[in-house]
């Protein structure tokens, strides 16, 4: 059975239309089958996967998911990890991450492309239908510009750009709001099912915020607002994702807002939350949590480094990923919204490791 | 005159004048003055040890390694000795201090600044010392104590400032014109960053850039040895200042074959877990990924095929093929690299200028002394055991400090 066989299984059912056992089992044939691709594609993959995994040999359907290879998210700002040669590159996405001056590049292929595009298509179905919606970007439309190379912010956004229409961006290129377009696009727009995008900090600190010093509530009502990209600015704020929701249909007037967990690492497989606002790993994805000092994995309910698997990335080794993030799992297969599969919460980021070097006196 | 801009962390000394201006005035007051009491005097002594006593007795340092280990040198004994030797009488020789000494201490290591600015105020030197701003509790700690103890040594503290402030080029360029002796600890960056600051011309000036520190462990005598000791040894040059200081371990170089070397690694890799067992050592949990991927990215970039051997913890270890060579690169934080020689020579000709600080095992005295020789002549500054990785000795990076601090007068008759 081939890889694409084994993902056209998963394309035929719904996003979170099987319980977590079911799944797994799925998903562990495919991802020892990715392994062992990236294994072969990828020398230095290779050598990572030999070197503290001892190879793909052993690996199998059989395989727990906890047993597969991963490979910490750093790596993909220090090691060029590419699974295709480099004629088949389509686009480069780039991300610095919290960590500096690093950036992590990850090369997607035609292929990979459009799985990302299909995995998405299919969660946005489930929560926004089939049809393409009138769409209000908040962001700046200078973020994705450059068609060739995207930062995590313009993969985002162009990302999402596919399930609307018309879309406008709600801030100009200084990031200060467009009142007048977005008060012309709600009133032409008056009662649709609109479409928000954007990232929890700007929305919050360009939007939210924005209206909130003018005094001005937006009627968009039928409208969802998805939202993405870490919490660690307004945890600062002492602003919770309950704060946000109340904020936004206070100001916005939406009707449903959804959070979702994703990284340029994964693109399309994202973790969306279900409606007891919990992050829930669709069919083609799945999380493991580990104890940051051992690296082994931790019992559901207990806090630790977040690792993200998906059935996607075909043209770089981003399958199996130990990120920065913190979490915990608080439950398999949400019975009350009928989403099958684990879900978790994100409670933060890991600090950066402090090794203070023999060489850094006067920087300090 | 600009004032200039600095904090001062601590001035060791009552002056009458507020603190803003205290190093301008100190500056000024001992340009051209020389300390009333003699190099290596009783009352020099007597300070130093005050203060060692002054850590020793504070509970709250107690189960600080590198604190007890400063207490440790500053025993009288220790301070008596080294300051016997020192002003030892050369026939036709007089020893004199160099008078002004400037210290750019490191961030990394809390109490180096103190070694450097002991054996330069024995030595009878007006010291300002510049401490990173990055300089954590430790530091402030140990220099409340300093601060006592001056208040019984009030004419001997106002001879010595400790100051800390950014990237102020005036602040390092006056304290390098007032100085006679500027030395820089803290890595290749910063003397670079230093050297462009123009030094009097009448100054010597130590340097103490990057380096680069392993094992040399013979196989099969440390198979052969009960090694609870060298492990516990082992395992405190490593995660003494998570190991990211110049003098670390990072790397053991093992002599013997191919079996031996196998087996030796998981030894030694079981041994360090059981210290940090019994130690109870904790690992900070911001380490372990931040390692791994360091050691991803070092297997991906290395050729030949490595092992990662994460079931000793805290520690992770990378085992290298046959011939790896020795590289040079590090990451702290207890990932310990191994690679297997067939004899001494062969890491002896591999020894580079960056090479400071090699702890040895199970080799006899003359193969050291011949190892020392030929890896010295690359580069290589101390071998030691193991365990004294970290030991401060007044000979480092090759050159003893008591003579960078002082100067040799000829006297004929």
């Amino acid at each position: 059975v081939t890889l694409d066989a084994l993902i056209a299984d998963l394309w035929a059912m719904p996003p979170y239309g099987l319980p977590y056992a079911a799944k797994t089992r799925l998903l562990a044939g495919i991802l020892a089958a990715l392994t062992r691709h990236h294994y072969s594609a990828c020398p230095p993959y290779r050598a990572m996967v030999d070197a503290a995994f001892a190879g793909v040999d052993a690996l199998s359907s059989a395989t727990p998911l906890e047993a597969l290879p991963f490979v910490p998210t750093s790596l993909f700002k220090s090691v060029e990890l590419r699974s295709v040669p480099e004629a088949e590159v389509l686009k480069v996405l780039t991300s610095s991450g919290t960590t500096g001056q690093a950036v992590s590049r990850v090369y997607l292929d035609r292929h990979t492309a459009r799985l990302q595009s299909i995995a998405l298509v299919k969660l946005m179905n489930h929560f926004i239908g089939g049809r393409r919606r009138p769409m209000i970007v908040v962001d700046s439309p200078g973020v994705i510009k450059d068609r060739h190379s995207y930062s995590a912010r313009g993969a985002g956004i162009l990302g999402m750009l596919q399930f609307g229409t018309r879309p406008v961006y709600a801030l100009k290129d200084d990031l200060s709001l467009d009142v007048e377009v977005l008060q012309e696009y709600s009133a032409s727009h008056a009662g649709e099912p609109i479409l928000l995008f954007g990232f929890t900090f700007i929305i919050w600190e360009k939007l939210i915020g924005e209206l909130q010093r003018r005094n001005i509530r937006l009627n968009l009502r039928g409208g969802v607002l998805f939202h993405s990209g870490g919490w660690k600015k307004l945890k600062d704020k002492f602003v919770t994702n309950m704060d946000f929701r109340n904020a936004a249909t206070d100001w916005l007037g939406v009707a449903s807002v959804v959070n979702f967990y994703g990284m340029v690492e994964q693109v399309g497989s994202v973790f969306f939350e279900n409606p007891a606002g919990f992050l829930q790993a669709p069919l083609f994805s799945e999380i493991i949590i580990r104890d940051p000092r051992t690296l082994r994995t931790v019992p559901d309910g207990v806090p630790g480094l977040v690792q993200v698997l998906s059935c996607l990335p075909r043209s770089y080794p981003g399958h199996s990923l130990l990120t920065e993030d913190v979490g915990v799992v608080r439950g398999r297969d949400h019975v009350a919204s009928g989403m099958g599969g684990t879900y978790f919460e994100l409670l933060g980021r890991l600090p950066t490791a402090e090794i203070r070097g023999c060489s850094d006196t006067f920087a300090a | 005159v600009t004032p200039l801009q600095h904090s001062l962390v601590s001035v060791v000394s009552v002056r009458a004048s507020g603190l803003d201006a205290g190093l301008e005035q100190f500056l000024d007051g001992t340009a051209d003055a020389v300390s009333d009491s003699r190099p290596f005097s009783q009352v020099r002594v007597d300070a130093a040890a005050d203060f060692g006593q002054r850590l020793s007795r504070d509970p709250s340092l107690r189960g600080d390694v590198a604190a007890t280990a400063l207490a440790f040198w500053l025993r009288r004994g220790h301070l008596e000795q080294l300051s016997a030797t020192a002003s030892h009488q050369v026939p036709g020789e007089v020893r004199v201090p160099v008078g002004r000494v400037f210290h750019i201490a490191p961030s990394n290591v809390d109490t180096l600044f103190l070694y450097s600015w002991v054996v330069a105020f024995l030595a009878g030197n007006f010291n300002v010392v510049r401490l990173s701003r990055a300089a954590g509790e430790l530091a402030a700690r140990l220099l409340d104590h300093l601060s006592a103890t001056f208040e019984d040594f009030p004419k001997l503290g106002a001879e010595n400032v400790f100051i800390t402030y950014g990237h102020d080029d005036e602040v390092t360029s006056a304290c390098s014109q007032w100085c006679t002796c500027r030395i820089v600890w803290g890595g290749s960056d910063t003397v670079a960053a230093i050297r462009k600051v123009e030094l009097n011309p009448h100054a010597v000036e130590r340097v103490f850039p990057t380096k680069f520190s392993y094992g040399v462990f013979n196989a099969s005598s440390y198979l052969a040895a009960d090694t609870r000791h060298v492990d516990q040894n082992l395992f405190g040059d490593i995660v003494m200042f998570d190991q990211a200081t110049c003098a670390s371990p990072h790397l053991i170089a093992w002599i013997g074959r191919q079996t031996e070397y196998s087996a030796a690694v998981e030894k030694v890799a079981r041994g360090l877990s059981a210290v940090a067992v019994r130690r109870g050592y904790e690992i900070d949990a911001s380490i372990p990924l931040y390692r791994l991927g360091r050691a991803f990215e070092y297997v991906a970039k290395s050729e030949g095929r490595c092992e990662i051997r994460d079931e000793y913890p805290p520690f992770l270890h990378i085992r290298e093929p046959d011939s790896a060579g020795l590289n040079r690169v590090t990451c702290g934080g207890g990932l310990i690299r191994h690679v297997r020689f067939d004899t001494l020579t062969q890491v002896a000709e591999l020894a580079r200028p960056e090479d400071q600080t090699i702890v040895h095992f199970g080799f006899g005295r003359e193969e050291l002394v011949r190892f020392a020789a030929a890896a010295g002549a690359r580069g290589v500054d101390r071998v030691v055991r193991v365990g004294a990785a970290l030991a401060f000795e007044p000979l480092w990076d090759g050159e003893d400090l008591i003579h960078v601090v002082t100067r040799s007068v000829r006297v004929s008759g």
